[in-house]
C-alpha cells in the first residue's frame, strides 16, 4: 500500500464521519459484487429452464434482484456525493 | 464467608499500609509505585477495550481453530497487552458465548501465562537500565488529550499512552523507594535460605499476587527490589513462583459469575499455574543451572540477577507449557466431567452469563446464539402446532407430498409451550439487553435482536389463533376446506424451509437480500387467496362460516409468514459489519417490492 493511501486510511480512521462514509461505501461496493454475480447466475438459470413453473419463480428472483442491484447502485453513487444514508 | 473475609481484610490492609506510612516516608513511595503501577494497567486494559468488537474480535476468531494458533495468540496478545487478567477474561467470555472451544481457550490461557513473562524482560532489560520516568510525563500530557477526544478510538489510544505513562511512572517509584529504602534498612538481611525460603517466599508472592489482584505488579516489585539487592536472587524466584500461583486466583474470581465453560476455563487455568509452580519448586536446582548456561549464552552478566530473574520466569513458564500440551485432550475432558454443565432444560438460557455482559460485542454474540436457539425452539412449536414435523418440514420432500401425508389434526398446546420453552428466554433476553450501558456502538443491533425475539412471540400468537380452525378443518369432509386449510400450512411449511435454507448459509453471499423474494411470494400468494376465495364462496364449495374462518386465518397465515420473514431479517442484521450494513440498505421496502410484482404481472 502506498503511503498516500495508508495516510489516508489512517486519516478516515479517526475521523467518524468520514470513516462511516468510507464503510458505506465499501459495504455497498462489496454486496452489489455478489448481487452482480448472482444476477448472471440466475439469468443463465432462467435460460436453461424448462419447466414454465420454475422458471417464473427464478425470473421474479431475477427480478427482484435486479431491482436491488438499481437501488444499490444508486445509494452507492449518493453515498459518492457525500449525501448521508441512513436507514 | 466471602464477605466476612472481605470485611476483615480491607480494614488490615488499610491499617497495615497507614502504620508503615507513618513509620516510613520509603515505604509510602514503595507502596504510591504500586498503587500508580496498578492504575495504569487498570487505564491500559480500558484503553484496549474501546478496540474490541473489532480487530482483536476478528483475530481471535481466525487464529484460534489449532492449539498452537490459540497458544501463538495468547503469547502475543499478552506481549502487547501486557496483562494475562484481561486476555484470561477475554477469552472466559468468549467461551461463555459460545465463540471459542474448551482446548482453544486453555490455548490461550497458555500462551498468555508465557506471554505476560516478557514484562520482566521489558522491566529487567529496559525499565531499570533507562530513565523511564522521562517517557511517563510525555505520555500522560498526550494521553490524557486524547481521552477528551470524541473518537473512540482516538480515546483508546488515550487511555492506552495514559496507561503506559503511569505503568512508567509506578515503577519510577518503586525505583526510586527501594533505593532510599536500602540507606535505611536491609531486608536482606531477613532473607530465608534453602527449601523454607522457597516456601515462604512462594506464600508471600501468592499473598501479594492475590491482594495487587496481578502477578505482573508483583513481578514489577519483585523486579525493582532485586535491582536494589533488597530481596535475595533466590528469594526473588520464589516470589516469581507465588506471583504465578496467586494470579490464577484472579480467574477463579472472574469465573464465578461464568458459566460451566467459564469454570471449567478457570480450572484450567488454576491447574497450569499450579503444575508448573510446582515443577519450578521442585526443580529449582536444574532451574537455576539452566538459567545460568542461558544467561552465559545470551550473554548476560554473572551478577544480572533482574535480568535472571526474567530468564527464570519465562523458563519455567515455557516448561509448563511443554509439560501440558501433550496433555491438553485429558484436561479438556477431566474439566469436563469435574464441572459438569446445569442440564439443558429448555427454558434456561445458554449463552447469557455476566461474562458476556463484560465486552459489548460479545454481549451482543452471546444474545444472536440465544435468539438463534429461541427461533429454532419455536420452529419446533410451529410445525408442531400446524400438525406437522419438523425434520419433514425441513427436509427435501415436495411439500404437497409432506402435506398430505401429515393430514391428521394433532392437538398440541402452543401456550404450554411458550410457556416452557419460550417465554423465559425471551424475557433473559430482554434482561440482558436491559442490562447492557445504553448508546453503546451495538444499540442499533441490539435493538434488531429485541425485534427478532418480538417477531418469534407474535409468530407464536398467531399460529395458536390459526391452530384452532386448522385443528377443525384439516380433516374435514368437505375437501374444498381441508384443501384450502391444508394450502396455508404448506405456505408456511415453505416458507419455514426457504428461511432455514437461507439461515444456514445457502444465500450466504447476500441473506439479507434474499429474503426479499419471500416477500414477493408473501404479497403475490395474498392476492391470489382473495382470487380463490371469492371463486369458492361463489360457486358454493365452502359454507359462510367457513369462509369467515377462511378469511381470518388467511390473514394469520400472512402475519405468520411477515414475522417470520421479519424475524429472521432482524436476526441476520444484527450482525456487524459492512456488508450486513449495505445489505440493509438496498433490502426493498414494501412499495418497492410491490412494484416488482406488479411489473412481473404485466
Amino acid at each position: 500500500m502506498k503511503l498516500k493511501k495508508l495516510l489516508k486510511k489512517l486519516a478516515a480512521y479517526f475521523d467518524e464521519p468520514r470513516n462511516r462514509q468510507l464503510q458505506t461505501d465499501e459495504g455497498l461496493s462489496r454486496v452489489l459484487k455478489k448481487l452482480k454475480r448472482k444476477e448472471q447466475k440466475l439469468q443463465a438459470a432462467v435460460e436453461q429452464e424448462r419447466n414454465a413453473e420454475e422458471r417464473e419463480l427464478l425470473e421474479q428472483e431475477l427480478k427482484i434482484v435486479h431491482s436491488q442491484r438499481e437501488k444499490g447502485i444508486s445509494l452507492l453513487s449518493e453515498t459518492r456525493k457525500g449525501s448521508v444514508v441512513e436507514k | 464467608m466471602r464477605n466476612t473475609l472481605r470485611n476483615i481484610l480491607l480494614p488490615t490492609i488499610f491499617t497495615i499500609l497507614a502504620y508503615g506510612f507513618w513509620i516510613s516516608p520509603d515505604f509510602k513511595e514503595i507502596s504510591a509505585g504500586v498503587a500508580i503501577f496498578l492504575f495504569g494497567m487498570v487505564s491500559l486494559e480500558e484503553g484496549f477495550k474501546r478496540f474490541t468488537g473489532g480487530l482483536l474480535e476478528k483475530i481471535l476468531k481466525r487464529t484460534t481453530d489449532r492449539l498452537w494458533k490459540s497458544i501463538s495468540f495468547g503469547i502475543v496478545s499478552t506481549s502487547i497487552m501486557q496483562s494475562s487478567s484481561l486476555i484470561s477474561i477475554i477469552a472466559i467470555s468468549f467461551l461463555g458465548a459460545g465463540l471459542i472451544g474448551l482446548s482453544q481457550g486453555i490455548g490461550i490461557i497458555f500462551g498468555a501465562n508465557l506471554g505476560t513473562t516478557t514484562g520482566a524482560w521489558l522491566i529487567a532489560g529496559l525499565g531499570l537500565k533507562v530513565n523511564i520516568s522521562a517517557y511517563a510525563m510525555p505520555m500522560l500530557v498526550f494521553g490524557v488529550i486524547l481521552i477528551f477526544q470524541s473518537s473512540r478510538h482516538l480515546k483508546g489510544v488515550g487511555y492506552i499512552l495514559t496507561g503506559l505513562g503511569f505503568l512508567f511512572l509506578g515503577i519510577h517509584y518503586m525505583k526510586e523507594g527501594f533505593e532510599a529504602f536500602k540507606a535505611a534498612i536491609n531486608l536482606t538481611e531477613y532473607a530465608v535460605t534453602g527449601y523454607p525460603g522457597l516456601f515462604l517466599f512462594t506464600l508471600i508472592g501468592i499473598l501479594a499476587t492475590v491482594i495487587m489482584q496481578s502477578s505482573h505488579a508483583t513481578l514489577v516489585l519483585v523486579i525493582t527490589a532485586l535491582a536494589a539487592q533488597q530481596v535475595s536472587y533466590e528469594n526473588a524466584l520464589a516470589l516469581a513462583i507465588g506471583g504465578n500461583i496467586g494470579t490464577t486466583i484472579t480467574a477463579v474470581l472472574g469465573a464465578l459469575g461464568s458459566n460451566a465453560s467459564g469454570k471449567r476455563l478457570a480450572g484450567a487455568h488454576f491447574i497450569f499455574n499450579m503444575v508448573t509452580g510446582l515443577i519450578a519448586i521442585l526443580f529449582i536446582h536444574q532451574f537455576l543451572a539452566a538459567v545460568d548456561s542461558i544467561s552465559a549464552a545470551a550473554g548476560i552478566a554473572e551478577t544480572d540477577y533482574t535480568l535472571k530473574l526474567a530468564v527464570f520466569h519465562t523458563l519455567f513458564n515455557l516448561v509448563g507449557i511443554m509439560v501440558m500440551i501433550p496433555f491438553t485432550n485429558h484436561l479438556v475432558r477431566f474439566l469436563e466431567y469435574a464441572i459438569k454443565a446445569e442440564p439443558d432444560r429448555t427454558a434456561r438460557p445458554k449463552y447469557l452469563n455476566a461474562s458476556a455482559l463484560e465486552f459489548a460485542h460479545t454481549a451482543l454474540e452471546a444474545l444472536r446464539k440465544e435468539t438463534a436457539r429461541i427461533y429454532e425452539k419455536s420452529t419446533g412449536i410451529i410445525t408442531k402446532g400446524l400438525s406437522l414435523n419438523k425434520k419433514a418440514v425441513f427436509s427435501d420432500a415436495e411439500t404437497v407430498q409432506l402435506i398430505r401425508r401429515h393430514n391428521r389434526p394433532l392437538a398440541f398446546d402452543i401456550d404450554a409451550a411458550y410457556e416452557t420453552e419460550i417465554k423465559s428466554l425471551y424475557s433473559a433476553v430482554l434482561d440482558f439487553i436491559n442490562r447492557l450501558p445504553g448508546n453503546t456502538a451495538i444499540s442499533k443491533q441490539l435493538n434488531r435482536i429485541w425485534q427478532a425475539n418480538q417477531s418469534i412471540t407474535i409468530t407464536l400468537k398467531d399460529v395458536k389463533h390459526l391452530q384452532k380452525n386448522m385443528l377443525r378443518y384439516i380433516g374435514s369432509n368437505n375437501p374444498h376446506i381441508s384443501e384450502e386449510y391444508n394450502f396455508l400450512r404448506q405456505r408456511i411449511a415453505n416458507v419455514l424451509r426457504r428461511l432455514e435454507k437461507i439461515r444456514n448459509g445457502d444465500d450466504s453471499s447476500t441473506s439479507i437480500l434474499a429474503l426479499d423474494a419471500l416477500k414477493l411470494t408473501l404479497e403475490k400468494n395474498a392476492a391470489l387467496l382473495h382470487e380463490r376465495m371469492d371463486q369458492l364462496i361463489r360457486n358454493g364449495d365452502i359454507s359462510a362460516e367457513m369462509a369467515i374462518s377462511l378469511m381470518k386465518d388467511s390473514i394469520y397465515t400472512n402475519q405468520i409468514i411477515h414475522h417470520l420473514i421479519e424475524a429472521n431479517s432482524n436476526y441476520l442484521k444484527s450482525e456487524e459489519g459492512v456488508e450486513t450494513e449495505a445489505e440493509h440498505l438496498i433490502a426493498l421496502d414494501r412499495d418497492e417490492i410491490g412494484s416488482v410484482l406488479s411489473e412481473t404481472k404485466k
